[in-house]
């Protein structure tokens, strides 16, 4: 293979100058850095249509861990996928191993500090520009790989890190386009006791096991650092969940480059939705259930799985950079726990940049309570992304939501209340800036799927919401003329910025309606069909919206998604207004290293 | 299955050893005329000849075998008057019931109760007789009535009694009070339910044709076991012959909304007709039974080898024609010597088709409820296949002791497809379900009883019992699979991956009760004071294993299927693979467990006759109850058992004062203290998820027993022969009574338990059973009974405990505020014809207490009438024609909740044709 013999010369730098010599022979071409600089002349090239992902398995991967965890010692296999996509532009390629406790970075092939490219030539030497390949998880690190080809021993170094590949502008200073894989190395792993009921601090030296209901209660505080990877154990009834009680916080602040990872025990590619239960919040804040208190989806009834209650500034702690993933395991029929669940979390509860990757319910769910959240992302869930119910209040801004390639149910699902259409305190969320883009397949288990979909007197104000190529069409709902229109009448309600393209298939036709009716349900469209809604329907143009494993979602030139006549967040200390675009994603993307896109089926070896 | 054949055998057998006999045999029980108790020891002299053999046993019961003719009998006691039955007739090969009662010596009022005794022909009216002369209040139902009626299991046989209603199909409700306040005893010992989430077993699972009589007591003394308020239920399986008796019956029945028409059933065993189903459908031998199919312990492939040891089969198969009902009966019995034997067995297969609409209601938040799910096309096609049989057997050791064994097996199978359509609100979506379920219900019973009477010791009687009863559930395999399709439209409906969809389920139940008892009875006479001091012990000593297992398919890439094909295609062995459907185990910890519950009471009472008008029963019984319920999934390695545990003790008095105001009218009054106990699944802490409900329970350990003080007055008239007028007045107090509220999770109402703080329950009850005769000549050949309830109880639903229930104010669940019930009887003898005509009316009673603003579903006012009319080939009930008709004015079912009709059906007109031959 002609991506093969690419690497097999460029792990030896002895052989490259007779490589060198042929090098308009394959694909992956070799440029001199002069003929990149004449080609490129006048062109500042900002993104690439490329896509690539990376990532790691451990070959001796113990039973009961999954592939992120390794022992100082365990030996490592790195694999790529990169698709160019008719990029012909010319790059240099990086790749390292980053520890990201002291910042030190181990580039290869050589693995040592000092920087070279893949092609093993230091900016001394000028680095090697390139056009770039197509590989097809390809071994970069391991037996037969490219850039070294034995398996390497992951050094002593507690903690978390980071495997990099970055394509860089042919003068090898800007990076276009990077890839991301988080490993850790740790002691060993521990399991969580059931109980826990004084502070505690959960280092990245270890790894953790959650194996049936942990719960954190008692007024304890559960810390967990940056880059910590938690298992939850399969198999439990119930299920392996970590549970914040009302009487107890969370305080698991990861970072852009140490995430905290809750994960299956699965090896890579034979994971699954429901391989554990997921990350549940609760606290003391209202809740529209006139008992006052309620007992959480999924698990037993007692004290400590009980939401609700007066107290709107209730803190459940703090969540930055976490991501839960193939959470939601069945607990019986029709219940799964979510992802990430909140139930009645107040406004001193922090949510920022948490990713819900192949869950089996819904991604993101709220129960009553009033907490904020921002920078959601959803890839892959079987269920809904975005579920609020029984009165939530609180502020959602920034999320993206990956429809799965086999399918996905609602957007957004939003309801007041499910026993009582007309319970107060009305649930009345208010959300800017998502982007949906779904598989345009009929819904998981919902055939009834839009994009967003309101019903059951659900109040609330949605903002600048991009849907691309979900399921049966962009606005629907039940019971709107009963239940939601006295909500709009009373003006709880309104759906403002709305940019739709391609939603809603059918399974009989094939193709997709882009006209109003169609996308609009009937009890809605008297609300919609009014310039101030701002509902259009146009193709939003974005680089690379359809290729799953690594989406590229921001705006072409002349895409409508940077209309000016789009609606503003309010700037109330929560939103941010410079949001000016429709949808997640304006100038950067804010995914970038910490989230994680790989469809399971595009790493299996 | 063992047993039942055995029972077979023997019958056969038996049939085969029946002779032809020329005697005539009379036969009675004496009782004493002023406290109804049987009097053993009595000598009865025929035509002036004693007999020793001729002696009335502990029960006070008698058989004497005569050539034909005319006889005069003298009955004699210690402390009796003597009493005389003259010109009896005896006549060859039957049989001639001359029960009597006797006056007690010392007491001055003469009661006339022995006139014509020889015409009491109807065990309708010697039960009368026992009633009128019963410490207790209570209401009973004899053979005869049932053999007349169109019921054909003791649940449609109670149905005609003063007080009660039968809620969903099996359940007894007694002066409005559910069945947590009523109890059931086959043949003096409390049986097991079949039913995890009941606390009695249903009553259809009993049929009529093995049963002697139904007795229900309504007011408690002490030598019952405390725990019941509104009613305790006594059944009586086949009484010993007098004579030889050897009956087959057939009956075929037609449904006009059933037989002939089309009828979904699905694939099972060969013996499904008999019942027999459950082997076919038993967990695949693949499965492990030691582990749970839990991702990570199994491979891919072992997975895959799993999901494909299940029969795919999730689709009914549609009859182009439902077959009649069938029933078939025999029943033989004899007396050899010491030993009687009796036997009996019965089979039966009735197919039932019900179509219903059915909705569920919101609270829309504009004002007034809307719709939520709507269901119109909702079918439940059910097969029943029912073999039941009983075999008793006496021994007498001597005039004055025998012994008793009896053995009853009941075995019930429902095999059910349940199809519905129409929007789902839960989910937004046009579902079309489908559930194959098929469930047998077993119950064994077996006890061996003694009764003694000690001539020496002051002619005191000793009763002594043990019993052993098994109830069996089995419901192996069942279905389910849902379709969907966007509401609104006609497309196809396609295969949803819901939680209930793929879903295969595996139940158990075992529960056994061991019941030793004894009670000792000594009469006593002094001058004008006399009585019973009577005491005893009983101890019921419970134990049930429930198990079940949760399966379901779970599709993982479902661009790899094609949610379009058929349940059977697309969940058929080749999409079981790692990237199709796989299966998963969901079965929860909670769905096993053991439990236990240990009552011992015993008991001491005096019967007190003071004079010969007022007699006063009065005593006191003491309970011990221990209730453990474990959880334990024994399958999960380190799993905690989790425990639930309640010990009391209490002290239960009662009394009863009957006043006799005049030989034939009267008077009672009674108080007693009634206990409640929580059931084992409302006291375990942890959440049982109900098979057959819709909800999800969980139980409240905190739980106390609720205690009831219940006030009786009566009067009542016995005009002679079979006719009675009586009146009643009830008043029943409630301390912590066990009520259920509900707590929603996210995604389902969740039932629970608590204790509310009180609830009163009062009612009036009329009855009237007469012949027309005295009011004309024309009307000689007609009686007509008729029975009135009047029932109004009152819960008060404290807000904070029930936040989510809407009434705050409410009657009991499932009370009527009227019953009636009307019976018209012709009978002409001349014409070897009688006929009954029934009429039977409930008004509207609260199924479901109504949640979150929606107010409380009630089931709407319904009559019903039937008829039965039979006609005798041959004299003397020996072969005779029977025709029923069940359900003539065939009303709507309606169940309403604010204005909405949420659910309705119809169950169709019955007619059957029947047969019986009696050998003998």
């Amino acid at each position: 293979m002609r991506t093969n013999i690419l690497f097999t010369v460029a792990t030896s730098l002895v052989a490259w100058s007779a490589f060198a010599a042929d090098a308009t022979a394959i694909h992956g071409k070799l440029l001199s850095l002069a003929d990149a600089q004449r080609e490129l002349a006048g062109v500042n090239q900002l993104d690439s249509s490329a896509s690539m992902w990376v990532w790691a398995t451990n070959n001796n991967r113990r039973n009961g861990e999954p592939d992120y965890i390794f022992r100082a010692g365990d030996q490592l296999t790195v694999r790529m996928t990169l698709k160019s996509n008719n990029d012909l532009y010319p790059y240099t390629v990086l790749a390292y191993r980053q520890n990201n406790q002291n910042g030190n970075k181990f580039y290869l092939p050589g693995n040592t500090q000092a920087v070279t490219d893949i092609f093993g030539r230091s900016p001394a030497d000028g680095f090697q520009v390139t056009r770039l390949p197509d590989w097809n998880k390809q071994v970069l690190v391991g037996t037969g790989g490219a850039l070294v080809s034995t398996p390497v021993a992951v050094p002593n170094e507690p903690g978390m890190h980071t495997i990099v590949v970055q394509l860089r502008d042919y003068t090898g200073t800007r990076v276009v386009k990077s890839a991301y894989w988080k490993f850790v190395v740790v002691g060993g792993i521990d399991d969580l006791p059931s109980n826990i009921t004084s502070n505690r601090t959960l280092t990245n030296d270890r790894a953790y096991r959650v194996n049936g209901i942990v719960q954190v209660r008692g007024g304890a505080t559960l810390t967990i650092e940056p880059g910590t990877v938690i298992v939850g154990a399969p198999g439990s009834q119930p299920p392996s969940v970590l549970l914040i009680t009302a009487a107890g916080r969370i305080n698991a602040q990861g970072t852009r480059s140490r995430p905290i990872i809750m994960t299956s025990s699965q090896p890579f590619g034979s994971r699954q939705r429901g391989d554990w239960g997921g990350l549940i919040l609760l606290g003391r804040a209202g809740i529209n259930d006139t008992s006052g208190q309620l007992n959480i989806e999924g698990l037993p009834d007692n004290e400590d799985t009980r939401y609700g209650g007066r107290d709107d500034g209730h803190d459940c702690g703090s969540l930055r950079y976490v991501r839960v993933e193939f959470a939601g395991a069945l607990l019986r029929p029709n219940e799964e726990t979510n992802s990430f669940t909140w139930g009645a979390c107040g406004t001193a509860t922090k949510s920022e940049y948490l990713q819900a990757h192949y869950g089996f319910d819904d991604s993101f769910e709220w129960f009553g309570g009033i907490n904020d959240a921002k920078y959601l992302v959803g890839t892959y869930g079987a269920d809904d992304y975005v579920d609020v119910q029984i009165g939530y209040r609180g502020r959602i801004q920034h999320g993206v939501f990956i429809g799965n390639a086999d399918r996905s149910n609602r957007g957004i699902e939003s309801d007041n209340y499910e026993r009582d259409f007309g319970a107060r305190p009305l649930g009345n969320p208010t959300m800017f800036n998502f982007t949906f883009v779904g598989s345009n397949a009929a819904g998981f288990d919902e055939s009834d799927s839009p994009c967003l979909y309101f019903r059951r007197g659900s109040g609330g104000s949605f903002n600048n919401m991009l849907c691309f190529n979900w399921t049966t069409r962009t606005i629907g709902g039940a019971n709107i003329a009963d239940s939601i229109q006295p909500n709009i009448n009373a003006g709880n309600f309104s759906i403002t910025g709305v940019l739709g393209w391609n939603n809603g298939t059918a399974a009989a036709t094939g193709a997709a309606t882009n006209n109003f009716d169609s996308q609009v349900a009937a009890d809605f469209r008297g609300h919609m069909n009014n310039a101030a809604r701002q509902f259009v329907l146009a193709n939003p143009l974005m680089v690379n919206p359809l290729e799953r494993s690594d989406p590229n979602f921001r705006g072409l030139l002349g895409s409508p998604i940077f209309r000016a006549t789009w609606n503003q967040p309010p700037d109330d200390g929560f939103f941010d207004q410079w949001a000016t675009w429709i949808g997640a994603f304006g100038d950067f993307d804010w995914t970038e290293e910490w989230a994680t896109f790989i469809q399971e089926e595009d790493l299996r070896p | 299955m063992n047993s039942v054949s055995s029972l077979v055998l023997a019958l056969v057998l038996f049939a085969a050893s029946l002779v032809a006999q020329t005697k005539g045999t009379v036969s009675g029980t004496v009782f004493d005329a002023v406290n109804g108790r049987p009097i053993p020891n009595v000598q009865i002299a025929v035509d002036g000849l004693a007999d020793s053999r001729n002696v009335t046993d502990p029960d006070g019961r008698y058989n004497i075998s005569l050539s034909p003719g005319k006889y005069k009998l003298r009955f004699t006691g210690a402390n009796h008057l003597e009493t005389i039955i003259a010109d009896l007739e005896v006549k060859p090969g039957e049989t001639v019931d001359a029960s009597t009662v006797m006056q007690q010596a010392g007491t001055t009022t003469t009661v006339e109760v022995n006139e014509k005794i020889g015409a009491i022909e109807s065990n309708a009216e010697s039960i009368l007789t026992e009633r009128k002369l019963a410490s207790t209040v209570s209401d009973s139902i004899s053979k005869d009535d049932i053999k007349n009626s169109t019921a054909s299991d003791a649940a449609g046989a109670l149905e005609k009694v003063t007080g009660i209603s039968i809620v969903d199909n099996g359940y007894v409700f007694v002066r409005g009070l559910g069945e947590r306040y009523s109890a059931t005893m086959l043949n003096n010992a409390i049986i097991p339910t079949t039913e995890p989430e009941r606390r009695v077993v249903p009553l259809d699972l009993f049929p009529a044709n093995l049963i002697d009589n139904i007795k229900v007591l309504k007011t408690y003394s002490p030598e019952l076991p405390g725990e019941f308020s509104g009613g305790l239920v006594q059944m009586n399986t086949v009484e010993f012959p007098t004579q030889k008796v050897f009956q087959v019956s057939v009956n075929y029945g037609f449904n006009s909304q059933t037989t002939f028409n089309r009828f979904q059933t699905f694939r099972g065993g060969s013996e499904d007709f008999f019942g027999f189903g459950a082997g076919p459908r038993a967990l695949p031998a693949a499965i492990p039974t030691d582990n749970r199919l839990f991702v990570g312990r199994y491979t891919d492939s072992q997975f895959q080898q799993f999901g494909r040891a299940f029969t795919p089969d999730y689709e009914p198969r549609e009859k182009s024609w439902a077959r009649p009902q069938q029933s078939y009966s025999v029943v033989g019995g004899n007396t050899y010597g010491r030993l009687g034997v009796i036997g009996a067995l019965t089979f039966a297969n009735t197919p039932s088709h019900t179509p219903q609409l059915q909705r569920f209601l919101v609270n829309s938040g504009g004002g007034r409820p809307s719709i939520f799910s709507q269901y119109d096309n909702f079918t439940v096609d059910n097969e029943s296949g029912r073999l039941a049989g009983v075999l008793n057997l006496a021994y007498k050791l001597n005039s004055s002791s025998k012994l008793l064994l009896r053995n009853t097996v009941t075995r019930d199978a429902d095999k059910e497809v349940r199809q519905f359509s129409g929007l789902n609100g839960g989910i937004g979506v046009d579902v079309f379900d489908t559930r194959l379920r098929y469930v047998e219900r077993t119950l064994y019973s077996t006890s061996l009883e003694g009764d003694h009477a000690f001539a020496h010791l002051k002619n005191s009687i000793f009763h002594w019992q043990l019993t052993y009863s098994n109830s069996l559930r089995n419901e192996p395999d069942l279905r389910q699979t849902i379709r969907g399709r966007e509401p609104g439209t006609t497309n196809p409906y396609t295969y949803l991956n819901l939680g209930d969809s793929g879903f295969r389920f595996f139940n158990n139940l075992n529960d056994r009760i061991y019941e030793p008892q004894a009670d000792w009875g000594i009469p006593f006479f002094k001058g004008k004071l006399s009585g019973l001091l009577k005491t005893g012990f009983r101890g019921t000593i419970r134990r049930r294993d429930f198990d079940s297992r949760r399966f379901r398919f779970v599709p993982v890439r479902l661009s790899t299927l094609d949610f379009t094909l058929t349940d059977n295609a697309i969940l058929s062995p080749i999409n079981i693979r790692p990237d199709g459907f796989v299966v998963r185990e969901v079965t929860r910890a909670t769905d096993s467990y053991q439990a236990t519950m240990d009552v011992y009471g015993a008991y001491s009472m005096v019967d007190l006759n003071l004079g010969g008008k007022l007699r006063l029963i009065a005593g006191i019984r003491i309970e011990d109850a221990n209730i453990n319920v474990t959880t334990l999934d024994a399958l999960v390695p380190n799993a905690t058992p989790a425990l639930a545990k309640l010990t009391n003790r209490d002290a239960l008095p009662g009394f009863n004062l009957i006043y006799a105001l005049t030989p034939r009218m009267n008077l009672r009054g009674g108080y007693s203290r009634t206990i409640n106990r929580p059931d084992f699944r409302e006291l375990s802490p942890f959440e049982f998820t109900n098979i057959v409900g819709g909800y999800s329970t969980v139980g409240n350990p905190l739980l106390q027993r609720a205690l009831i003080d219940n006030f009786d007055a009566r009067w009542e008239y016995f005009p002679g022969g079979n006719q009675v007028i009586a009146a009643s007045y009830f008043y029943k107090r409630f301390t912590n009574p066990i009520e259920q509220t509900y707590r929603p999770t996210a995604s389902e109402l969740r039932q629970s338990f608590i204790n509310v703080a009180g609830a009163n329950n009062q009612g009036l009850e009329l009855e009237f059973r007469q012949g027309l005769k005295k009011y004309s000549k024309r009307l000689a050949d007609l009686s007509v009974q008729a029975n009135f309830t009047f029932v109004n109880s009152d819960v008060v639903i404290p807000v904070a405990q029930f936040p989510q229930l809407t009434s705050r104010n409410r009657p009991l669940v499932g009370q009527s505020r009227f019953i009636y019930n009307a019976i018209a009887e012709w009978t002409k003898p001349k014409l070897r014809s009688s006929a009954r005509f029934y009429a039977n009316s409930v008004s509207r009673r609260i199924t479901d207490v109504g949640t979150f603003r929606l107010p409380d579903i009630y089931q709407e006012r319904n009559t019903f009438l039937d008829a039965v009319y039979q006609f005798d080939i041959r004299e003397g009930g020996k072969w005779s024609l029977r025709f029923s008709a069940e359900n003539l004015t065939d009303n709507v079912y309606r169940y309403s909740q604010a204005d909405f009709l949420v659910r309705s059906f119809r169950i169709g007109r019955t007619f059957t044709i029947g047969t019986s031959y009696s050998f003998f």
